[in-house]
Formats: C-alpha cells, sequence, structure tokens
C-alpha cells in the first residue's frame, strides 16, 4: 500500500514541471493582464489605476466597434469558406482515384509555409499590375485596387488566409469520413438509398464531431488572427482589414497604451471563452445524437 | 491484344462492374469524372501559380515583375537576385536563429509534453483531475491576452533581444499533454506491470517503454510544434528589436517593411524561405499528412 502511494506520488512530480511552467508563463500573466487594464500605462511613467475607463473607451470608441465587426466578418469568411472547401474536396478524396495522392499532397503544401511568407508573395500578387490583376485582366474594365479599397482588400486578406489553410481542413475531413464505418453505406444501398440520402442520412450526421471540430477551430484560429493582416495590409485602408488580434498589438506596442492593449485583449479573452463554452455544448448534444443514430 | 489481361487483374474487374451498376448512367459517369478532375486541377493550379509566380520574379529583372500580361519567363534569369537579397539582410543567420528557436521549443515541448501525459495517463495522485483540468485551461487563452504581460516580464528578466525571449513562454503546451495523455492511456497496462517486475524505475518505464512506443504523437507533435514555432511572427516582433535575434518569419517581415519596392529582392527573399521548407515537407511529406490527421482526430 505504502509503496501503491509512493509510486502515485511520482506521478506528480511528472506533471510539476508542465503545471509550474503554466503557473508562471499563462496564469500568472493573465491576472496581470487583467490588472493592467484598470490602469494607464505607457511604459514611461509608473502605472496609474483608471477603474472601468479603458473599457468604456472599449464600448464607445467608434474605430474599435469597427474593428469588431471586421473581426468578426473576417471569422465567417474564414470559418464558411474552410468548412465547405475542406468538406467538398474530402468528399471527393474518399474514393480512389488516379492521382489522388498527388492532389492531397499539393494541396497541402502552403500550410507548411509561414504566414509571413505566403503575406509577402500575396502583397505582391494583388498589386495594381500583379498576377491577380493580370489574370483578370481580359474580364475587367480597369484593374482591381485590392489592397487600396477597402471592401477589395478584407476580400484579399480572406483570400489569402483561406488559401493557406482549405488543405490542412481537407485532411481532417478525410480522417474524419474514414471513420465512418462502410457497412453503415452497403445497408443503407441495399435499401435503395440513393447519393443524396446517403450524404445527408450517414455522413453528415455521423461526421458532425469532425465538423465541430473545424467549426471550432477555424473560429478560434481566426479570431486570433495576427500576422497575415499585419504583414499583407497593417490594418489599411483605413482599418478595413484590421482586427481585434492585430489592435492589441497595435495599441500596445506601437501606440504605448499597454492598459487600453490588456482590457481589448481581455475582451477578446471572453469572447473566446464563450465560443469555447458553445463548443463544449455542441460537443455534448453531439454525443447523444451519435447514440440515437447508431441505435435507430 | 484481348486475351493479355492477366488473371489477377480479371476477378478484380468484376466486382467493381457489379457495384457500378447501381450507379447512374454512363454517360453521366463520365461528366462526373470530368467535373471531378477539372476542379482537382483548378484547385491545384490556384496552389501553385501563385508559387511558380514568386519563383519567377525571384529571378527577374525588376522591370518585368508587374507586367500585364504576366511574362512568365525572364528574358535573362538575374540569379544576382539571390546574392543582393543575402547581401542587404542576413537571411542565413535569420535561419539558424529559426532554427535554433523551433529546434529547443519543440524538443523542450516533446520532454514535458511527454512526461506529463504519461503523469497524467498511468497514476492516481491527489488532486489529478483538477490539475489537468488546469493545464487544460490554457488552451484557450489567446496569444494576444498573454503578449503584454509576458513582455514585461521578460524586461524584467533581462531577457529582450535573447532567443532565450522567443524560446522560454513555449516551452510546453496544453494541446500537447492533452496529446500525450490520449495515447499514452492507450497502451497496455502489462507492459508496465512488466517491467516494474524487472527492476524498472518509474521514470525508466517512461523512458524505456513509452517514449518508444509513442513515436506517431511525439511525431505529429514535434511537426505541429515546429511549424507554430518556425511561422510566429508577433512574439519575435514584440521581444526582438535587433537585427541579429530575428528569425526568419521576422526577418522577411521587416525586410518587406524597409524594401518593400525592391520586388526582385522581396522575392528572391521569400524563394529562400521557401525551398528549405518545401524540401523539407516533401522528405517528412508523410509524417505531416500522418501528423495533421492525429492531431485533427484527437482535437
Amino acid at each position: 500500500m505504502n509503496l501503491y502511494r509512493r509510486r502515485n506520488l511520482s506521478g506528480l512530480v511528472f506533471v510539476l514541471p508542465v503545471v509550474v511552467f503554466f503557473l508562471i508563463f499563462r496564469y500568472y500573466p493573465i491576472l496581470r493582464a487583467a490588472e493592467l487594464s484598470f490602469q494607464d500605462w505607457n511604459l514611461i511613467m509608473p502605472p496609474e489605476d483608471v477603474g472601468w475607463e479603458n473599457y468604456q473607451w472599449i464600448l464607445e470608441n467608434e474605430r474599435v466597434q469597427r474593428i469588431m465587426l471586421n473581426t468578426i466578418e473576417f471569422v465567417a469568411w474564414y470559418a464558411g469558406p474552410n468548412l465547405i472547401i475542406g468538406l467538398g474536396l474530402a468528399l471527393i478524396f474518399v474514393q480512389p482515384f488516379r492521382g489522388r495522392g498527388f492532389y492531397r499532397t499539393l494541396y497541402f503544401v502552403p500550410i507548411v509555409l509561414s504566414e509571413a511568407l505566403i503575406a509577402v508573395v500575396w502583397r505582391l500578387l494583388f498589386n495594381q499590375r500583379g498576377l491577380v490583376n493580370a489574370m483578370l485582366d481580359p474580364f475587367t474594365t480597369g484593374p482591381v485596387p485590392w489592397l487600396t479599397n477597402g471592401d477589395y482588400a478584407q476580400l484579399a486578406v480572406i483570400i489569402v488566409a483561406v488559401w493557406r489553410t482549405f488543405g490542412y481542413y481537407m485532411l481532417i475531413f478525410i480522417a474524419g469520413l474514414n471513420q465512418i464505418p462502410r457497412d453503415y453505406y452497403d445497408a443503407a444501398k441495399v435499401d435503395g438509398a440513393n447519393s443524396t440520402q446517403l450524404f445527408w442520412g450517414i455522413t453528415f450526421p455521423l461526421l458532425r464531431p469532425t465538423t465541430v471540430f473545424v467549426l471550432v477551430t477555424t473560429v478560434i484560429t481566426a479570431t486570433q488572427s495576427f500576422s497575415t493582416q499585419y504583414v499583407l495590409t497593417r490594418g489599411s485602408p483605413n482599418d478595413a482589414t484590421n482586427v481585434l488580434g492585430l489592435l492589441v498589438w497595435q495599441e500596445g506596442f506601437a501606440s504605448r497604451n499597454l492598459g487600453r492593449a490588456a482590457a481589448l485583449s481581455m475582451t477578446l479573452f471572453v469572447v473566446l471563452l464563450v465560443l469555447s463554452a458553445i463548443q463544449l455544448i455542441a460537443l455534448r448534444s453531439r454525443r447523444t445524437d451519435t447514440e440515437v443514430t447508431i441505435e435507430a | 491484344m484481348y486475351y493479355t489481361p492477366t488473371k489477377t487483374t480479371a476477378p478484380e474487374r468484376e466486382p467493381q462492374r457489379t457495384t457500378k451498376t447501381s450507379q447512374p448512367l454512363d454517360g453521366q459517369r463520365i461528366a462526373r469524372t470530368i467535373l471531378k478532375h477539372a476542379l482537382l486541377l483548378i484547385g491545384g493550379l490556384i496552389v501553385c501559380v501563385p508559387l511558380i509566380w514568386m519563383l519567377s520574379a525571384a529571378i527577374k529583372p525588376p522591370a518585368e515583375i508587374l507586367t500585364i500580361p504576366v511574362e512568365w519567363v525572364p528574358s535573362q534569369p538575374r540569379w544576382e537576385n539571390f546574392s543582393e537579397a543575402l547581401a542587404t539582410a542576413p537571411f542565413v543567420r535569420y535561419f539558424f536563429n529559426s532554427v535554433w528557436v523551433s529546434s529547443a521549443t519543440t524538443f523542450m515541448n516533446l520532454l514535458l509534453c511527454s512526461l506529463a501525459g504519461y503523469g497524467f495517463a498511468r497514476y492516481q495522485f491527489p488532486f489529478r483531475n483538477a490539475l489537468f483540468l488546469f493545464v487544460l485551461g490554457t488552451f484557450m487563452i489567446p496569444f494576444q491576452v498573454l503578449v503584454v504581460p509576458l513582455w514585461t516580464m521578460m524586461r524584467e528578466l533581462g531577457l529582450l533581444n535573447t532567443t532565450w525571449a522567443l524560446i522560454l513562454p513555449g516551452i510546453a503546451s496544453a494541446f500537447g499533454v492533452f496529446l500525450m495523455r490520449q495515447f499514452i492511456s492507450q497502451l497496455p497496462e502489462e507492459l508496465m506491470d512488466a517491467a516494474r517486475i524487472d527492476g524498472a524505475s518509474e521514470f525508466g518505464i517512461w523512458w524505456r517503454i513509452v517514449i518508444p512506443l509513442s513515436a506517431s504523437p511525439l511525431i505529429a507533435l514535434a511537426i505541429f510544434i515546429f511549424l507554430e514555432s518556425w511561422g510566429s511572427l508577433l512574439w519575435p516582433l514584440t521581444v526582438i528589436t535587433k537585427e541579429e535575434y530575428r528569425t526568419l518569419a521576422l526577418g522577411l517581415t521587416e525586410f518587406q517593411s524597409a524594401y518593400g519596392t525592391q520586388y526582385h529582392l522581396l522575392m528572391a527573399a521569400s524563394t529562400l524561405l521557401f525551398v528549405p521548407a518545401i524540401l523539407a515537407f516533401f522528405a517528412l511529406q508523410r509524417y505531416f499528412v500522418e501528423g495533421a490527421t492525429i492531431t485533427g482526430i484527437n482535437g
């Protein structure tokens, strides 16, 4: 008994380094960020308590609100296309065909390149006289102002972000599809189900864990997006492509308003906590759903 | 010709035929196949063309880069673009900084996460579940929340403008602990009991039994952490202001800020970043695909 207890205590020793690390480099900094969000600090003067002033600024400042709306727009247009393109391609890739391995590898290439590298190249591709406008030239009356017009710039950022990651989400959907037992399809085919019925009756409900995972991952990734915007546009023109993840950095390290930056980052944190809570609820309801489907 | 098919191909064909008869008309099937391949080809072009354009721009004279229509082949390859880019900014130095930072971060993650994953999976110690939740809780912290306080911590420790500042805050990850715990808890208990009977210590079991059996999640984790560290920009941008400590991602970004209109040098520099990444990818592509699949399924 004593030996058993001693043995189990060695488990505590194994997890201790990681626990101490998270305490120092994750939990303690959050507390400091929370404290700082109620202060005014420009790095030169000592921090000064200002109460809820920074949060009030977030609620009242029109620029911040516009950037929050941009963030929602970016998140939706990152998550949606990744989900649809990823799933659509995965449905093609589950059946064997000539060149399958080649295309699967090819689509995966952009994810191994850093966001900075990709954004540097695409910035030039979206130049007035860059490749994109050269390709569109026969169909348009003049060059498209990709990075200088707000609406086009937001579209450009989304294209670059989705271009980099759709292959990754495709792979995850392929893995999810491969986990669905073949027998279900065979049984349904015997009963005379067509391919549309197979998709909505078997594939879609049984793929739900994967779909939820992709949805949650894309939303969380996009909410924190920084590099693509920073390199491609710096939030320009006129904050049309600015997002919360970039604004935090600009407020903190370009404008030296560390208190405001902290308040903004706490807001981002709360948003992500809410999204994670929604994920937990979605995952729970999924579990009961699948059980029902299998029993039925 | 008609009789040449070997006996092994003939029976294989038979069941395919029978399954295909249950599908729509042949004409429709052919149309569907053509549509599928057209879609895949367009997708492939969308991925390839920007990268090919970058490679061709890297060896063009500046005047030939932004032209409508595109000139895919330079009138005369300008290989000096590479030497000029390397003379303008120390990309070799950036490369070795990146290699050091990403390798050290990856190594520490493999060590700490496999150890903690083993502890959480295999032992009953007080507060185990609470501590596991404590670790998992860090998963949803956006880095933006940490960036300001971590910067002040690094400043207090005197680590600004060192590669330690880049390594230290990332040496363990909640995702890594979770991945390793999931995998290690599925290993058979008998293996560990047998090792105990043979006199192995608890640490010895981790090193001799658990680690050798966990190759696939360890490789997946290594790829995931290495890529994340290699591409990270927000944190290096915050703690590194001196050129000699820049990583590749930061170095290229700063190069763009400084020489953004020198398109030929910019594309040559991008190509210098692209080539090692793509070579590593093709050398290790099996692990990349496997790794992405494992991280996706367990997430």
